[in-house]
């Protein structure tokens, strides 16, 4: 995994120096999809991605944006609002488009119940590298689909401690997905 | 093409639905909590013949008991610590008499009542340096947890523990809130010093316990708190105890004051006024309720003076003393409450309301009004949590420092007569 990661950020770098053609427009992108893997006991759990982002179109091959999304891993904690950068380029300029896409930013973590009001820290890094397709026509609007990896770090404090009575946890969470999204470029 | 492309999507789907095993969720708890490791005791250990032995430093002093010239101060589960006091100023520690788990006194001339973690003990002090055990109540406090035949789990120690869990260990998740009450035991630390007033003149010997403690004498009546209810034990004969019966009182109880035909009986949620006219059968007459906080009573003429404090493991939130109208005892009203720092046991002489402050040391009020209450003097600097006053003009202290005794004729200039210290 940790291989495909690397491959997955070089991959862009690499290939927007072979490109040479210049767009330099601002593009904007929603997307929908959603996030498979398993929790801590093995169990499956599929969640819900939305994301809003726009950023400048330097060539075909590098588009540099930010974003903002809403994340739900059905697995406490499981409600985050990613803030990110992303990175996004074309393999070519044909009207069906390989593309890499990748986000890194900080997801805040929504608190999901009463228990956890103690807890203090608000969320982790976040971090998708993803590859897709993209479906263009000759209006600019673009529809795409890929897939790619999500994760979402989380660590935040408990404090129980009660007169001397002592309770403190510092618990470190990480999400890890497939994540499959389809969406609009324009 | 497009069917190229459908198929290339078709099987990421799939792919993905298939592959989630690969891709496992994470999670460390690094956490940091209060571990109450039950210390147990075998019954030889506990159950060991009483002796007097070499005198010891006080440690951890608990309640005290005035008896005559002598004073019994209580290390806390050790055992009682005799004290010469025929020279106020010049207290001697004279013996030690070991006694495991114990917390409470009480006495009935020269017969002495302690407890000996869940066993009651009576002895017979004639000679209080050499007391000699009269009788063995086996089990009257049933509030120590037994896990086998061997022994009891007689307190809890408390460690800091720091570990790494999965957050899948099957600890995670469940709140661990060992404490006192886990295992079936409670150890009320609560009474581990103070001081009701059972003021006696029995066999020649005045005696005079605190406003915290949970043995009572009433005539010929024993009564003696455990958690939740009262232990009935006729002393008729004081050297052979007989235990009557048990009346359910609530939970938290910790202090019992014997006044007249009645038991004042402080819990953490309020003060309980039992009838003991019929002194085998006490009855309930009226409960006066406050905030979930320690409070020790002291009942003079018709009003009952409770302190509230807040506090491990009182829990509550109240620092305060409230003065109660019991003119009519089944319907105890609230006279006035006075803010006070941290109050524990009290003492009254006279007009003279001696209040012990914790930290904050001790004070006295003027209560010839009990609706105007006035602090008349303090004395700062020390830490007590029950006293005990002969005369308006002397007082006995007792705190984590240790023994004091104090002249308080000018009540805006406490003198220390002496000290005995803690080590």
């Amino acid at each position: 995994m940790k291989h495909l990661i690397i491959i997955l950020l070089l991959l862009p770098a690499a290939f927007a120096v072979g490109q040479e053609s210049v767009s330099k427009k601002w593009y904007n992108a929603i997307n929908v999809g959603t996030n498979i893997g398993t929790d801590i006991y093995d169990e499956r759990k599929i969640g819900v991605d939305i994301r809003y982002s726009a950023g400048w179109d330097f060539k075909p091959a590098l588009k540099i944006g930010a974003g903002i999304g809403f994340s739900l891993y059905d697995y406490q904690p499981n409600a985050f609002i990613p803030l990110y950068a992303e990175i996004t380029g074309d393999f070519n300029q044909k009207k069906i488009r390989p593309f890499y896409h990748t986000e890194v930013g900080y997801g805040w973590w929504l608190k999901e119940n009463e228990w956890q009001q103690y807890e203090n820290k608000p969320g982790g890094a976040y971090f998708r590298p993803s590859l897709g397709l993209k479906f263009t026509n000759k209006s600019g609007l673009a529809t795409s689909v890929n897939f790619g990896y999500q994760l979402q770090h989380a660590v935040f404090k408990r404090d129980y401690t009660w007169d001397d009575w002592v309770w403190l946890e510092d618990e470190t969470r990480i999400m890890q997905r497939y994540s499959i999204r389809v969406g609009f470029v324009f | 093409m497009k069917k190229g492309i459908s198929l290339i999507i078709t099987l990421t789907v799939i792919g993905t639905i298939f592959l989630t095993g690969c891709l496992e969720d994470k999670c460390k708890n690094e956490r940091t909590y209060t571990y109450y490791e039950p210390v147990y005791m075998t019954f030889e250990e506990i159950r060991i013949p009483i002796q007097s032995e070499a005198p010891r430093t006080l440690e951890n002093p608990g309640k005290m008991f005035f008896y005559g010239n002598y004073m019994l101060v209580n290390e806390i589960r050790e055992g009682l610590h005799v004290i010469n006091n025929a020279d106020p100023a010049n207290p001697v520690i004279e013996k030690f008499i070991p006694i495991p788990g114990n917390v409470d006194i009480a006495a009935k001339g020269n017969t002495l009542y302690v407890d000996n973690y869940m066993d009651l003990l009576t002895l017979d002090i004639t000679d209080i340096l050499n007391p000699v055990l009269k009788d063995r109540d086996e089990n009257v406090f049933d509030n120590f947890y037994s896990p086998n035949s061997v022994g009891v789990i007689t307190h809890y120690e408390m460690t800091e523990i720091k570990e790494t869990i999965d957050c899948n260990h099957y600890y995670w998740g469940v709140d661990i809130f060992a404490n006192d009450d886990a295992g079936g035991v409670f150890i009320n630390e609560a009474t581990g010093g103070g001081a009701t007033v059972n003021v006696g003149n029995q066999g020649g010997n005045l005696t005079i316990a605190g406003s915290m403690a949970r043995f009572g004498i009433s005539g010929d009546h024993l009564y003696l708190l455990d958690d939740s209810e009262m232990i009935v034990c006729d002393i008729t004969s004081p050297s052979n105890p007989n235990i009557l019966n048990s009346v359910w009182v609530g939970w938290g109880i910790e202090t019992i004051f014997p006044h007249g035909d009645h038991l004042f009986i402080g819990s953490q949620t309020g003060m309980y006024i039992f009838d003991n006219a019929v002194p085998t059968q006490p009855t309930q007459l009226s409960v006066f309720e406050h905030a979930r906080a320690c409070d020790p009573v002291y009942v003079s003429g018709n009003y009952a003076y409770v302190t509230l404090r807040d506090g491990t493991p009182c829990e509550g939130f109240a620092n305060q003393m409230e003065v109660v109208d019991i003119t009519d005892l089944t319907n105890p009203t609230l006279l006035r409450s006075y803010p006070m720092q941290h109050p524990h046991g009290l003492s009254i002489n006279e007009d003279r309301l001696y209040l012990c402050e914790g930290a904050h040391g001790l004070k006295v009020f003027d209560k010839t009004n009990p609706n105007d209450v006035t602090e008349i003097g303090k004395r700062s600097g020390f830490d007590a949590f029950d006293v005990i006053s002969l005369t308006p003009e002397r007082v006995m202290v007792i705190g984590s420092d240790g023994f004091y005794q104090f002249d308080t004729t000018d009540p805006n200039n406490i003198q220390e007569i002496s000290l005995i210290p803690t080590r």
